[in-house]
């Protein structure tokens, strides 16, 4: 057996026999503390001195909103009470729901994994989603009590949760703390004799599964790879098997944490590679990289391309910036094989992308990653989904932008997506849950009880519901309480119509919207309503109107502005005064110009909310 | 020689007022004292700047200068005459500024501050204009504000100012105050105005954050008047000032022809002046500059080092247009094209009035004759209409 031991400060890499090597993962809902125990194992590994907060989390964003986008795999060296050596890979996985074909990927990778349950939430909707993703997998499975740390909690109700929600023993349940280190031995311990080692075949022609990638400036894309059959060494020809590009690679490596060169990856070994990929987009999760002259017969199941769901508009507030939103789309896209943009043009707007997005969460982190790291002002359009549009002529339509609506005498027939969606909450919200879903046309499906007063509620939903404020609004409904997941569960045809909005009788494209008949009337009185409230007084009336069709279902006016004047200015306060005026210009260049209204940039977003009273 | 308006801040009061977040405060005497010797030793300072240019304006602001005795004001008025030139050599220190017909030189007063013997005491150290806070001729309102007077007493302190000799005689009132209806206001106007004052200034309150009247407004016990109401108000004010032959010359301020008060109108041209005390603006060569804000801080710099600057920025071509701008179109006769192309260039005027046509469209300015005013409307709009200016 080819051995290699570099050490290298901190990064100790050193081969151990396959039967030693573990593959897990840690999966959690939001908060229950994945990132500080993953840093507390590398600090007990050895990998580091002194865990920095989040040592997995690497973008800003990530780290300050506490949630993972990205996956990564960090190797552990772990001396065990057998005396032994034993090598963990640690394959972090995102923690949201719209990043769940990320998080079924990265199960794939492994062979167990640590389901956390923080003591004081209990197991939440999208625990349960996360252990049946991980069940299907095949995953041997840790669960783990964590945050023992925090005072005045008694572990009895997790625990009995958790026996009840997966038929766990008492005895399997380990109780952890990442913020002491409490019971952290014991799990290393158990993900020692509870997960089984990779059983592959190093000879077999390469099978290596891609489970996330990431560009990077001077290195081109760094794919994350777990190889299941063969090895992978610098120098080989490889081959995309979706795409059959070939690639010959140049480096191959481990995370320990930091990125170590090794000389092969073989079946079983978690690790990046390099091979001149010049963006994510060819590098795609889930697909199989084999050799391109010794190709495997079939790839390695489960790939599917990442399908965006949520549509918008976005548009650069200043149209001179235009150049420098593509720019900064296609530098973000290297590294985002899911976020989509062409161009599209709005009368009331001007030059802009249409963008596809996983979902709502990936859409605001691309939005607010464009405006912080590529300085932007933007102007987001509403969310919309992909309509399906049956013409009356039997033309089938894609449309997803409700200002490419065809006129309604051209349409036979409107189809949009379903998802069915699992929300659970404890028992006594389960009245606002049903309410809060039937108001976003919610069809029940069925209601189960996880445990104690824990229920399961099963809705079948339009996408186009969830996207608006449905999370928002279940969690304002249950405290906080209900957690949601949910699966695209195909189209549905409804009664839909666009709702048309009209300032100074000019209808703006950009905030057209899609919804249901029944609801048109009052979403049209809604948005006049809300953008009554944000467009700022002007030198002139605005009259905002709604319309369907033809038909003025709402209209209201913005008064004009008639004082805005300091009526005592002196010496004292010229230059004072001259800098509050160039603050505030400041302000009307974060508006967008439409006709001779200025909007600001959260109207646009905003005129889909729902009121509080509705 | 450059003509120079000098303006003397002296920032303390007997107590603060409700609406105030003005550099202002009660102090003890021996700070005030401290204060006055520091400010003589500036103007001894900038002797230089007085000598070389031709002072037309003094302007004695607070805070209350009032608070001091007036022999005490006599002395920094008699540091600054001195300072300044030219002068005939003959004539005593203290009567020459008096001499002089050109000179502006006013004094700001408080009525609780002021009697006979004092308002005399201060003619003839010089002073030949005294423009009285009287605020509102309601007691009521006056309490709310957290005035230190009462309306017979300011109508005391006019009769006064008259008799110590001030032929020319401002008064300061505040109008849309929380819960002050229009007959209200009128009324005020009319007990300002049949006491014959040469000019008069108006302001709509403003409840300025960190004030006491904005405490109570944050916890709702006041309210802001409706912009109609205060709309209403302040069309009464030209009216009845107009009945008193006071006509409108700025945003706020009235005037019998030729009372225009002539320091203020430096400001709005945006000319030279210099100013001394503490957090005191000076706008001189194209820069402008304050001093140190807090008066102990003030009086310790120009005790260590002779002058008190805590900030000064040079003026670029578009900040100083943007300034002359916006302080021009406060007056009723706003801005003289012409003046502007000499001051800052033909393109930045041409590219100046591309903005102001559909300000003008709109009704907001008025650009005949050659020049650039705020119409009626405009007036009352006159910071959107800069924004979109500059």
């Amino acid at each position: 057996m080819a051995t290699q031991s570099k050490t290298e400060g901190k990064n100790r890499v050193q081969r151990v026999p396959q039967e030693n090597v573990r593959n897990f993962c840690i999966v959690a809902h939001i908060d229950h503390g994945k990132s500080t125990l993953a840093d507390r194992l590398l600090e007990v590994c050895g990998n580091v001195e002194e865990a920095q907060e989040q040592m997995l989390d690497s973008m800003d964003l990530e780290r300050e909103r506490g949630i993972t986008i990205k996956s990564s795999a960090v190797r552990l060296y772990h001396e065990a009470e057998d005396g032994e050596l034993y090598q963990l890979n640690l394959i972090d996985t995102p923690g949201h729901v719209d990043f769940s074909y990320e998080v079924s990927r990265s199960l794939q990778a492994c062979e167990g994994a640590v389901v956390l349950v923080d003591i004081s939430q209990g197991v939440e909707a999208q625990t349960v989603a996360n252990v049946y993703l991980a069940l299907d997998a095949e995953l041997e499975i840790i669960p783990v009590i964590n945050k023992i740390d925090l005072p005045h909690i008694d572990a009895e109700m997790a625990l009995e949760e958790i026996e009840g929600a997966f038929g766990f023993d008492e005895e399997e349940i380990i109780l952890t703390s990442g913020k002491t280190g409490a019971g952290v031995d014991e799990l290393l311990e158990a993900i020692v004799q509870r997960i089984p080692p990779p059983d592959e075949d190093a000879e077999a022609p390469l099978r290596a599964m891609i489970f996330d990638s990431e560009f990077h400036v001077h290195q081109g894309v760094i794919a994350y790879v777990r190889v299941f059959e063969g090895t992978i060494r610098p120098g080989d020809e490889i081959m995309m098997m979706s795409s059959g590009r070939r690639f010959e690679v140049s480096r191959t490596g481990v995370f320990a944490p930091a990125m170590t060169d090794v000389d092969e990856l073989r079946s079983g070994d978690v690790g990046y590679i390099t091979a001149g990929i010049k963006g994510v987009t060819e590098s795609r999760v889930g697909d199989t990289i084999t050799w391109a002259e010794r190709p495997a017969e079939e790839p390695l199941p489960g790939y599917r391309e990442a399908q965006p769901m949520v549509f918008c508009g976005l548009y650069p507030t200043d149209n001179v910036d235009f150049e420098a939103l593509k720019d900064a789309l296609d530098k973000l896209s290297l590294n985002d094989a899911a976020l989509t943009y062409e161009r599209e043009t709005s009368a009331a707007l001007g030059f802009g992308f249409r963008c596809g997005f996983l979902g709502l969460l990936h859409m605001e982190i691309v939005q607010e990653r464009l405006e912080r790291e590529y300085d932007l002002d933007l102007v987001a359009t509403a969310p919309s989904v992909v309509y399906r549009i049956m013409l009356t002529d039997g033309e089938v339509l894609e449309v997803d932008n409700p200002a490419q609506f065809p006129g309604r005498e051209l349409i036979e027939m409107i189809e949009e997506p379903v998802v069915e969606a699992t929300i659970m909450c404890p028992q006594k919200y389960v009245g606002q849950v049903m309410m809060v879903s039937e108001e976003r046309r919610g069809a029940y499906l069925k209601q189960e009880y996880v445990w104690g007063d824990r229920i399961a509620l099963h809705y079948r939903l339009p996408l186009a519901e969830i996207i608006v404020d449905y999370f928002d609004a279940l969690k304002s409904a249950t405290r906080g309480y209900a957690t949601l997941d949910y699966d695209i569960a195909g189209y549905s045809a409804e009664d839909l119509v666009k709702v048309e909005i009209l300032i100074n009788g000019d209808p703006v494209d950009a905030l057209a919207i899609i919804c249901h008949k029944d609801f048109a009337e009052s979403r049209g009185r809604s948005i006049a309503r809300k953008l009554k409230g944000s467009i700022p007084r002007q030198l002139f009336e605005v009259r905002i109107q709604a319309s369907i069709g033809s038909r003025i279902v709402a209209s209201t006016r913005v008064a004009p502005l008639r004082r805005n004047v300091t009526e005592k200015c002196y010496g004292g306060d010229v230059t004072r005064k001259r800098k509050l005026l160039e603050r505030q210009k400041e302000g009307k260049r974060r508006m967008k110009a439409v006709g001779n209204v200025e909007v600001p940039q959260e109207a646009f977003m905003s005129i889909l909310r729902l009121d509080d009273d509705e | 020689m450059t003509p120079l308006s000098v303006y003397v801040h002296l920032p303390f009061c007997m107590r603060k007022c409700h609406y105030c977040d003005f550099n202002s405060r009660p102090a003890p005497d021996a700070e005030r004292r401290a204060y006055v010797d520091a400010l003589r030793a500036e103007i001894e300072c900038r002797a230089g700047i007085l000598r070389a240019r031709e002072v037309r304006t003094i302007f004695f602001g607070g805070g209350t200068p009032t608070i001091y005795e007036a022999n005490e004001l006599g002395e920094v008025l008699a540091s600054l005459t001195a300072a300044s030139a030219p002068r005939p050599p003959s004539v005593p220190e203290r009567e020459r500024a008096a001499r002089l017909p050109d000179f502006e030189i006013t004094c700001e007063a408080n009525p609780e501050t002021v009697d006979l013997p004092k308002l005399r005491m201060l003619r003839e150290a010089g002073f030949n204009r005294l423009s009285i806070g009287a605020q509102s001729f309601d007691d009521e309102e006056l309490r709310m504000l957290g005035r230190g007077h009462s309306a017979d007493q300011a109508a005391e302190a006019m009769g006064a100012a008259r008799e110590a000799g001030f032929d020319n005689v401002s008064l300061d009132l505040i109008y849309a105050l929380p819960g002050q209806s229009v007959e209200a206001w009128r009324s005020t106007l009319r007990q300002a105005l049949v006491l014959g004052p040469d000019h008069l200034s108006a302001y709509g309150l403003e409840i300025a954050a960190g004030t006491p009247l904005f405490t109570r407004y944050e916890a709702g016990e006041i309210a802001e008047v409706e912009d109609s109401a205060h709309l209403e108000m302040r069309a009464a004010t030209g009216e009845s000032c107009a009945e008193a032959d006071l006509h409108r010359y700025e945003i706020s301020n009235y005037a019998r022809p030729g009372h225009e008060c002539r320091h203020n109108i430096t400001y709005w041209r945006n000319e030279p002046y210099l100013g001394l005390g503490a957090g005191a603006w000076s706008y001189l060569d194209g820069v402008r500059s304050a001093n140190l804000r807090e008066p102990r801080e003030y009086v310790a710099a120009i005790e260590e080092r002779f002058e008190a600057l805590e900030y000064e920025e040079q003026l670029g071509p578009d900040e100083a247009l943007a300034e002359t701008l916006m302080m021009g179109l406060r007056m009723t006769d706003g801005l003289s094209l012409s003046q502007l192309t000499s001051r800052y260039g033909a393109e930045r005027v041409t590219e100046l009035l591309d903005k102001a046509h559909p300000l003008a469209e709109i009704g907001l300015l008025d650009l005949s004759d050659a020049r650039m005013r705020l119409t009626a409307e405009g007036e009352m709009l006159h910071s959107e209409v800069c924004v979109r200016l500059v």
